[in-house]
């Protein structure tokens, strides 16, 4: 038996739902352990009747601050302002800054199921190389995994 | 049968049936924190939030949420004070193995024990 107190689902022994190993991706286990209350062990108790919709295409993503699959360009506030592009948006790629040209390498646009941010060239996302250990910025098909 | 000890498993009283409270069926269990066959999701706080959802009537794993999938939706059963998935509405969330394992389960045996 589970009670649901302040953020936790926790039972009587001090056990609470837990995602294992802290790792917020799809189909992740979802295990007990000893409450420590970070936040893998949070949730939010939303009954189905109050659960917002989710925004859909042209409407603003509050959370993320993004408008749903509406185009937009990255620009650097760097004295010449140049725009993050990519050449063809192969896995691995790397986003460099390139003068305004018009390209599709330039334009990005938000993914609402997987709640990335996505080349139009070729529709893969953002992505952190080395599952996030590295600080090179690449782009690779689309896992949600947020590093 | 045992020698009396007084503790609170030899301690009962009587309850006349027209005197004994009905199961609520709806409103707020203040204690356990849900509201009465009320149907939830259980959201996590991470960056994507995800929510629970029972697979194959099993397993419990964090997915995106879909809306109107009843595998992603739970309730707060009163009678056994369980929650339980609103896909299979005889399946109650427990910790796998009698409580000796790590994962928890959907499970039909609904037994109500505090593992």
């Amino acid at each position: 038996m589970f009670r649901y107190q302040g953020t936790a689902f926790i039972n009587d022994h001090g056990k609470a739902l837990n995602i294992d190993g802290n790792i917020d991706a799809e189909n992740r286990n979802i295990n007990i352990h000893n409450k420590h209350g970070k936040i893998n062990q949070q949730w939010d108790l939303v009954y189905v009747d109050q659960y917002p919709d989710e925004p859909t295409k042209g409407q603003l993503n509050k959370n993320f601050g993004f408008f749903v699959d509406r185009d937009f360009h990255i620009v650097s506030e760097l004295r010449s302002h140049r725009y993050l592009e990519v050449f063809n948006g192969n896995n691995g790629q790397q986003p460099s800054i390139k003068t305004a040209n018009g390209n599709k390498g330039q334009l990005w646009w938000f993914d609402q199921v997987s709640k990335t941010v996505k080349s139009r060239i070729s529709n893969r996302s953002f992505d952190i190389r080395s599952s996030g250990k590295s600080n090179l910025l690449q782009l690779y098909n689309t896992n949600s995994g947020w590093w | 049968m045992n020698k009396r000890n007084g503790g609170a498993n030899q301690r009962w009283k009587v309850v006349y049936v027209d005197k004994a409270a009905k199961t609520e069926t709806k409103g707020l269990n203040e204690e356990f924190g849900f509201f009465i066959n009320r149907p939830f999701y259980i959201r996590s706080r991470m960056p994507m939030e995800r929510v629970m959802e029972v697979h194959g009537a099993a397993w419990t794993r964090l997915n995106r949420w879909r809306k109107n999938v009843k595998s992603q939706q739970f309730y707060f059963d009163e009678k056994t004070k369980t929650v339980r998935s609103n896909h299979w509405k005889n399946y109650a969330i427990a910790i796998y193995s009698n409580g000796g394992h790590p994962y928890i389960s959907a499970t039909s045996g609904v037994n109500s024990r505090w593992w």
